[in-house]
């Protein structure tokens, strides 16, 4: 054959290729510590130990995948060498549910051990959470705290004001008269549970805050519901995940995580929308 | 045997498309504000455009007043965005109810029913986002008149026109310095806003000829070059609505008119 | 309908006739030019059109993504509005997976490969394989013509999620552009369904006496299942393209809940929920990711096979598995809707099934790397893109991992790790798996050779560029980012988005890449060396009949396949290979 000559050269660039491919990729989880953003929340904590231990499980077959694929193309170009025998059925059926086997068990194991507890933490309320409602409109976040007596007040579509009352809070229901309304910040309080209602009034937006490693679609005609325990005092952002048109990108607010304290002293400064 | 129901699928998709054309044009509800029916008194009859005579036009005065205590304008919160925040260091208040010593700021008067149509006197207005607030908050063209839109602000506004008569319009400005023209070919008052910050809220009147006027911090207003004949006048506010009066004039007349006081709900 | 040939004419084992053949001759095709080449019949010929809608679409659609990556790697240079940037990355999306890959690998390399593997003289219906082209056009049409409504194009995202695109005040391009959107895209399944009624038709009963179903070639297998994927899930998206019309046009609340304000006015719309359209599409979003990687997949085990001189390893489980990931793709659509307000315990459902589908993949990774054991390998153009979909399909397959876990999911769920990961595995396995075909099957198409040093800097540059931008897409995805944003602003994301220029750099070098291979196709197929009849000594059927076959495939009789379709490392020395009809 005539290519019997570029073979090793186009095996050795191809393996070279793909050997470096491999250590960059490797180099620069390392070198950048996974690239993951700080992380402030219990529940993210979580979030990254399953990360990480998908990190390593799918870095290694990653690695050895592509060893062993650079090894084969350098070993088995041209034409000479072994020739071919098939392989022994019992040959074939372990390289069939060896595989199978193991990614079940690396996947399925990470998933149920590893994985659940956190999912099940950010989707239960627990009884002494702090509910917040977040309401999202094109493009902007609203939080609203129940106020002193703990409760939310109704709601009436016909009183929405741009302006005013962009909750479109019921003026004539009491439980809603100390509702606390805070546009474009959203106060926590570190260490503690907070449980989130979130509702939209026009598309899809998702409430996504990078360093709870919270993400919630808010969705109009429903709530859905995340739980947040911040673990440490300092400032975040809400930044929209779901495209909710041109504005999308700018569709921010700013989290302040205070402590029990200080958010106890916000959350009294505060007046109520009817106050 | 698949083959027809997706023929249908796709008679019955042309149908809809036919069937969407219809209803193009369909307009949302009411506005929350107190939209002026602006341009009424068949003023849209076409026609050439007249050239208003302001040396032998009458002239209207007056100052527009509220009665009682005004509603408080409300704290805003900038937080969402630091431009914003860092434009505003004590604070930013809403601009809804400007009234100091009784006298009413922001109120569009205009005359309702002056047939036919004139060209602008005044130059082209601009519409400044400066602050995160629009300035000013009311303004006023002639339909046709051009309007500059611009970002004196170094974050993204978008401008978003709740146009009802004319096509909406919904842009986004990026930076500083963006500019850009604007023009509305049908009379009312269109309510504009910021989609990005949703306090952010404009009125702009479009309106037949130049026989308007809206009210400066002292709540007073002149109305020039407007022929002779019998009119009803409108003052119009965004939260606070209408209040309509009948006026004669002739020409060189110099009238103050005086409109009934707004009140509290 | 005669039936023109002795050995042809046993039902069970593919009759010969392909559909409007009469007489025995066959120079009998049509003369016409525009019978030959515009409204032909001929399998082959529809194949190079649809090849050819696919490249005049991909400029289209690597043109905006080359827009938009110049807007978000140097932001604030008046590159475009965000209008314009929602609407172009959703018509990148769109125009790429429907028209370009869709419509280049399952319509264009199936068209072209499938009777020919299968040893028969066209498709079952060749009138409706005339028209399933003859309607995607006009698809293609109509989407080019959204860009030139009011408004411009939709701009809701590929996934078209309402209310965005089903209340027309919401974006500016939702007036008209989405409904031409919902239009093309209606033109469009009708067209995959006439193709897709054609594939299954054809390789169920079109086959050469004597290849059962295992002995059929790997991509038929995989077109075979890709096409009953597709057949099964365009129905949910199709109703779902109808409903969304109707809230469009109609006033009715299929996706619009009750409560909605948008832009401050109370809308009346009752009884909806925009959920429902998530999960419709998503029947269909899911197994279509499938429609377009099996077939690249496919074509990989054929060429490797070739350029390695040695079966497939384990071919009976490769085709288990397939049949696996078809069962198992249907029913973890929920994958793609983690943190969309559905129920949890769905969620957790949805991500246990579908780590289960990683079992199969590994098995095809496995046997992709296997079939590399003992081999001889020949480095031409095909088998390197084939080596780089190996290669690919792993990396993205391991992606997939992160976002099957829910938990994991509520990092990177619409982060540029969902969008690293999909563009490797349907851009570039599939983009890898169409090179490798057309470069394989070039012959078959226009009867030349392509130039290898050309296909090789093609080659490099399409695989060190897309490797580069869609692993650095993954790290950004890491780092937070958030996908569809016209610029950053967000502290915490500011480290991932500072890689934007490097990914944009990197997406330009493999566009460059993309330009040698127009000139290398369309140069090669008027000046090419001419191929012989079996230029890279394959087994399978399309290698017994002159390059390019005429009019009804075979010149003489159909081939009698007597073995399976892989018969290399035959003879002493095992350098031999065995025609799948020899007759030995």
């Amino acid at each position: 054959m005539p290519r019997r000559n570029s073979g090793s050269a186009s095996a050795l660039l191809l393996a070279s290729f793909l050997l470096i491919f491999t250590a960059a990729t490797v180099g620069a989880m390392i070198y950048k510590k996974c690239y993951l953003p700080p992380v402030m929340s219990h529940h993210g904590i979580g979030v990254d130990k399953m990360i990480m231990y998908i990190i390593f499980a799918a870095g290694f077959i990653f690695v050895v995948g592509h060893l062993v694929l650079s090894k084969f193309i350098v070993t088995y170009s041209g034409t000479g060498g072994e020739s071919y025998k098939p392989m022994s059925h019992r040959a074939e059926l372990f390289f069939t549910f060896g595989p199978v086997i193991l990614m079940v068990a690396v996947s399925e194991i990470g998933v149920l051990v590893i994985g659940a507890p956190v999912w099940h933490e950010v989707y239960t309320q627990q009884p002494d959470d702090l509910v917040i409602e977040i309401t999202a409109k094109q493009y902007e976040w609203t939080a609203r705290y129940p106020g002193k007596d703990g409760k939310f007040g109704l709601r009436d579509i016909k009183q929405y004001d741009e302006t005013e009352n962009v909750l479109a809070l019921d003026k004539h229901d009491k439980t809603g008269k100390d509702d606390i309304v805070s546009r474009g910040l959203l106060v926590l309080p570190a260490g503690k549970g907070v449980w989130f209602n979130i509702r939209s009034w026009d598309v899809l937006h998702s409430f996504n805050i990078p360093v709870f490693r919270t993400k919630q679609d808010a969705v109009p005609g429903i709530f859905t519901h995340t739980r947040v325990v911040p673990t440490t005092v300092g400032t975040a952002e809400i930044a929209c995940a779901q495209i909710c048109s041109a504005g999308h990108y700018r569709m921010k607010a700013k989290v302040l995580i205070k402590s029990p304290e200080d958010f106890a002293k916000w959350l009294s400064e505060q007046t109520g929308q009817f106050e | 045997m698949l083959k027809l129901p997706l023929w249908v699928l796709t008679i019955m998709l042309g149908g809809l498309l036919v069937a969407g054309c219809g209803d193009g044009k369909k307009e949302g509800g009411g506005n929350t504000g107190g939209t002026g029916d602006a341009g009424g008194g068949g003023g849209d009859a076409g026609g050439a455009v007249k050239t208003a005579d302001m040396a032998n036009g009458a002239t209207l005065k007056g100052v527009i007043k509220f009665d009682g205590t005004p509603p408080e304008n409300k704290p805003i919160g900038t937080d969402a965005d630091a431009v914003c925040s860092a434009a505003h260091p004590t604070g930013l208040k809403g601009e809804i109810y400007m009234v100091k010593d009784g006298k009413v700021a922001n109120v569009i008067v205009w005359v309702k029913d002056c047939p036919g149509k004139y060209a602008a006197v005044a130059p082209n207005p601009t519409l400044d986002q400066h602050g995160c607030q629009y300035v000013p908050h009311v303004l006023g063209v002639v339909a046709g008149q051009e309007f500059t839109i611009k970002n004196s602000d170094g974050t993204t506004h978008n401008i978003h026109g709740m146009a009802k008569k004319n096509p909406e319009f919904n842009f986004a400005q990026t930076k500083a310095g963006d500019t850009k023209g604007q023009k509305l070919s049908s009379p009312e008052i269109i309510k504009v806003k910021c989609d990005i910050h949703g306090w952010m809220g404009a009125y702009v009147g479009v309106f037949n000829n130049p026989f308007f006027a809206i009210t400066g911090e002292d709540g007073s207003f002149e109305i020039k070059g407007l022929p002779a004949g019998k009119y009803k006048l409108q003052a119009w506010h965004e939260k606070f609505g209408t209040q309509d009066i009948d006026v004669e004039v002739k020409e060189k007349d110099s009238k103050v008119v005086e409109f009934p006081a707004f009140k509290s709900e | 309908m005669a039936i023109t040939h002795k050995q042809g004419s046993d039902a069970a084992h593919g009759h010969d006739d392909h559909g409007h053949g009469v007489g025995d001759a066959h120079d009998h095709g049509p003369t016409g030019f525009i019978s030959k080449y515009i409204f032909s019949f001929d399998h082959k010929v529809i194949g190079i059109q649809y090849l050819l809608l696919a490249i005049g679409m991909s400029f289209i659609g690597v043109g905006l993504s080359f827009w938009f990556r110049t807007q978000l790697a140097w932001p604030g240079h008046d590159v475009m509005t965000p209008e314009q940037y929602v609407s172009f990355v959703t018509m990148h999306g769109t125009i790429m997976i429907f028209f370009v890959v869709s419509a280049a690998l399952s319509s264009g390399l199936g068209n072209l490969a499938i009777p020919l593997q299968i040893g028969a003289r066209d498709m079952a219906f060749p009138l409706l394989n005339m028209l399933s082209f003859w309607t995607i056009l006009p698809a293609a049409l109509i989407m080019i013509a959204s860009f030139f409504v009011e408004g411009g194009a939709s701009g809701g995202g590929w996934t078209v999620y309402p209310p965005l695109s089903a209340l027309r005040n919401t974006l500016p391009g939702a007036k008209w552009g989405t409904t031409l959107w919902l239009l093309a895209m209606a033109l469009f399944i009708v067209s995959f369904t006439m193709g897709g009624l054609n594939y299954t038709a054809t390789i169920l009963n079109l086959r050469a006496r004597g290849m059962s179903l295992m002995r059929m070639p790997l991509t038929i297998w995989c077109w075979l299942i890709a096409t009953l994927l597709g057949l099964l899930g365009f129905p949910a998206l199709t109703a779902a393209a109808i409903m969304l019309l109707l809230d469009r046009h109609g006033g009715t609340s299929f996706f619009l809940p009750s409560g909605l304000i948008v832009s401050g006015e109370p809308m009346a719309n009752v009884g909806g929920t925009p959920l429902l359209f998530q999960h419709l599409f998503w029947f269909l979003g899911h197994p279509e990711v499938y429609v377009l990687v099996l077939p690249a997949i496919g074509v990989a085990f054929d060429v490797i096979a070739t350029f390695a001189r040695r079966p497939p390893q384990a071919y009976r489980y490769s085709v288990y598995s397939l049949l696996v990931i078809a069962l198992l793709g249907m029913v973890v659509w929920g994958h793609h809707m983690f943190v969309s307000g559905m129920n949890p315990y769905l969620g957790k459902y949805f991500s246990i099934s579908t780590l289960l589908i990683t079992a199969p993949f590994a098995i095809l990774g496995v046997n992709l790397v296997g079939s590399l054991w003992k081999a001889r390998i020949r480095f031409t153009t095909p088998m390197l893109f084939a080596l780089g979909l190996v290669s690919a399909v792993g990396t993205g397959g391991i992606g997939g991992l992160f976002l099957a876990t829910s938990t994991a999911d509520l990092h990177f769920h619409d982060t540029y790790f969902v969008v690293g990961h999909f563009h490797l595995m349907i851009g570039v396995v599939t983009l890898t798996g169409t090179f490798a075909g057309i470069y394989y099957w070039f012959p078959k198409m226009f009867g030349r050779m392509m130039n290898e040093t050309l296909g090789k800097i093609h080659f490099w540059t399409t695989i060190i560029g897309t490797f580069a931008v869609f692993t650095i897409q993954h790290f950004q995805g890491l780092g937070g980012l958030t996908r569809r944003y016209y610029e950053y602003s967000a502290q915490v994301m500011m480290p991932a988005a500072s890689l934007n220029p490097m990914v944009t750099m990197f997406a330009f070098l493999a566009g460059a890449g993309q330009l040698v291979f127009f000139v290398n196709f369309f140069w090669s197929a008027l000046r090419g060396p001419k191929a012989g009849e079996n230029p890279w000594d394959a087994t399978t059927l399309e290698w017994t009949t002159p390059s390019p076959p005429g009019h009804g495939n075979w010149p003489g009789a159909l081939p009698v396949v007597t073995g399976d379709p892989y018969g290399y490392a035959t003879g002493p020395d095992g350098n031999g290979f065995r025609m799948q009809n020899a007759k030995d």
